[in-house]
């Protein structure tokens, strides 16, 4: 199989927008289940109390991990046109700190 | 033989066990008077030990310019040999002044153990009950030859609440103190460890005694010892030099005086000391006591009530029972918002994620992301108001290029689906409504205004990382971009650090 489908241009530009708006609900769907919209449950985290955002997060990378990689492996996706944030050291920790400590401000 | 009356107070002392809430009239009673805490040796060591540490800090900083100890920038180390023309002279003023130090601090601790020593408390250890927290104190005792710095149970106690207390996992009362705090015992204990061991190094390194093995191992144990203390430094500077709660405690560091109600709240055990004492001091020069002098005095407003009425009323205070906040009466129908569903299991909601975001990739080629899209609307902005500016601009040019519309994005789709899904969610959830959600602290202004503060700094952030938790840390995270993972570090590091400051607006 040809994938990512889009990078193959099995559709046009037009197309993908749809799709995005359609990848967007899945995720706002799943996003609200977990129970992310509520700030307090955000930010409880940071307090110890509900180790909910770390618990969907990195379930959530593991399986997108492990399932890229067994892509891979059968031959079902090209990774090397799959897009991977470029790295900045320096701009990705100073802003990490910026945003992290907004978090628990403003609790997302 | 002991009087009736000292021993009378003895009980009352005993009785209570943790600081009464004092009225304001108390209060201003107690503030007025001054309860000696420091000698004037320990306040002049405790200064001179600070300036020689400034000094041995910044010129062995300064010392250290292989790549493997280099701890300063370069700028200060230019600073430091241009002052001394040179490495080898500050290695010689770092060497003298380190002796200068080693003597003071033998003196004290030769004369100030012998004076410390409390033989009838030694013997009180010796026969106490065998438990870890009694070996432990032992221990200490031997080690420090001052009880006032030991850890008893209590500290450990103390330690163990303070932290929950922190976290917000309890609101038990603190453990009543000593002299000092458990915090003040544990940096004392880690100084006390840690200076025999940057002595010795310090002298194996400045003679080369021994073996040149040994000096080579002197190098980075001393580094070691040295960081240790720096690190429990740091927290001693920010308790005495900015944390409010501790500022009567720097102000003894000069005066050697305290205030009673610090006494009282802070280092309870230590006042009833201080009382103990007053009392004996008051037997010795009037020959009698009056328990009304010394401590129904402090209680100003239960004037009324005989000396064996405080032990009841320690009593009854100590273990009062909180009455329940007002809630529905036994029996009433409180009628019940309409019951929205629980959340889904996080493990559960993880794989649904990471299963939406596989799918982008394989469909698309990239992951998810919030903050891109948001971005995009400055630069439509930006484009609307200076279109020449927002394409030359390195920031906004790229989604501006060629005339293309900077919404022509899959982001900014993305995050109106994302609207569209997280409502659907809520609605079928029976969670729409509305609400401001925040501690119970706070006013609902106030949670704007952080809300709002806390908006901006995660849009500055997340754009000076180019991502944000969901851009850079998730399909980051996924991808094992380093910059992906650096930056979740970073996030999660920063938000356990500042959740701590800004705690009031949660907890």
């Amino acid at each position: 199989m040809n994938a990512p489908l889009y990078k193959y241009g099995l559709f046009t530009l037009g197309t993908s927008f749809f799709i995005a708006i359609l990848a967007g609900i899945a995720f706002g769907f799943v996003l609200e289940r977990a129970g992310f919209s509520s700030a307090k449950k955000l930010v409880s985290q940071f307090y110890f109390r509900d180790f909910t955002v770390l618990k969907v997060m990195f379930t959530a990378i593991v399986v997108a991990m492990l399932g890229l990689l067994y892509f891979d492996m059968l031959g079902w996706i090209d990774l090397s046109k799959v897009y991977v944030t470029p790295t900045f050291l320096w701009p990705q920790l100073v802003g990490g700190a910026i945003l992290g400590f907004g978090f628990a401000v403003g609790g997302y | 033989m002991t009087d009736p009356k000292e021993a009378r107070i003895e009980e009352v002392l005993e009785s209570l066990e943790q600081p009464e809430r004092l009225t304001s009239k108390e209060i201003d009673k107690m503030r007025q008077r001054q309860m000696k805490k420091h000698h004037v040796s320990t306040i002049l060591l405790h200064w001179f030990n600070g300036i020689i540490w400034a000094f041995m800090l910044m010129t062995g900083t300064a010392l250290l310019v292989s790549s493997h100890y280099k701890v300063m920038p370069q700028f200060f180390l230019d600073i430091m040999h241009g002052l001394f023309s040179g490495k080898a002279p500050m290695l010689k003023f770092h060497i003298w002044l380190g002796i200068v130090w080693i003597c003071v601090v033998a003196v004290h601790t030769i004369f100030g153990y012998r004076r410390y020593v409390r033989k009838k408390s030694l013997g009180e250890i010796k026969q106490a009950e065998k438990t870890w927290h009694n070996r432990l104190y032992a221990i200490q005792c031997l080690f420090f030859g001052n009880e006032d710095l030991c850890l008893d149970a209590d500290d450990f106690n103390w330690l163990k609440i303070r932290t929950l207390r922190i976290l917000g996992k309890t609101d038990e009362p603190l453990p009543p103190q000593g002299a000092f705090n458990a915090g003040q015992k544990l940096y004392g204990l880690l100084v006390g460890i840690m200076t025999p061991v940057i002595v010795v190094t310090g002298l194996i390194m400045a003679f080369h005694l021994f073996s040149t093995t040994l000096v080579a191992w002197s190098v980075p144990l001393h580094f070691f010892a040295v960081g240790m203390v720096v690190a429990g430094l740091m927290v001693h500077v920010y308790m005495g030099a900015v944390f409010p709660e501790e500022k009567p405690a720097f102000f003894s560091m000069v005066t050697g005086f305290v205030g009673e109600t610090f006494a009282y709240t802070h280092h309870f055990k230590w006042w009833k000391q201080v009382i103990r004492e007053e009392v004996r001091w008051r037997e010795k020069r009037d020959g009698k006591v009056d328990v009304k002098d010394v401590l129904l005095d402090r209680f100003a407003d239960r004037e009324g009530k005989t000396q064996e009425r405080i032990a009841e009323l320690a009593h009854e205070i100590t273990h009062e029972v909180e009455p329940r906040a007002t809630g529905p009466a036994p029996g009433k129908i409180v009628s019940a918002p309409p019951k929205s569903k629980p959340y889904m299991q996080p493990y559960v909601a993880g794989v649904f994620l990471g299963l939406v975001l596989l799918a982008t990739f394989f469909v698309m080629g990239r992951g998810l992301g919030a903050s891109g899209a948001f971005a995009r609307v400055d630069a439509f902005i930006e484009s609307v108001i200076a279109p020449g500016h927002a394409e030359s601009s390195p920031v906004w040019g790229r989604f501006v290029a060629g005339g293309k519309s900077p919404f022509a994005n899959f982001l900014v789709f993305e995050v109106i689906g994302v609207l569209i899904g997280g409502f659907l969610s809520g609605y079928f959830a029976r969670r729409v409504r509305k609400s401001v959600d925040k501690g119970p602290a706070i006013s609902n202004k106030t949670r704007y205004v952080f809300a709002l503060l806390g908006g901006i700094l995660m849009g500055i952030g997340a754009r000076m990382a180019r991502g944000c938790t969901s851009g850079l840390a998730l399909t980051g995270g996924a991808t094992l971009a380093i910059g992906g993972w650096v930056f979740m570090m970073s996030v999660f590091a920063a938000g356990f650090l500042g959740a701590y400051i800004v705690r009031r607006l949660w907890l």
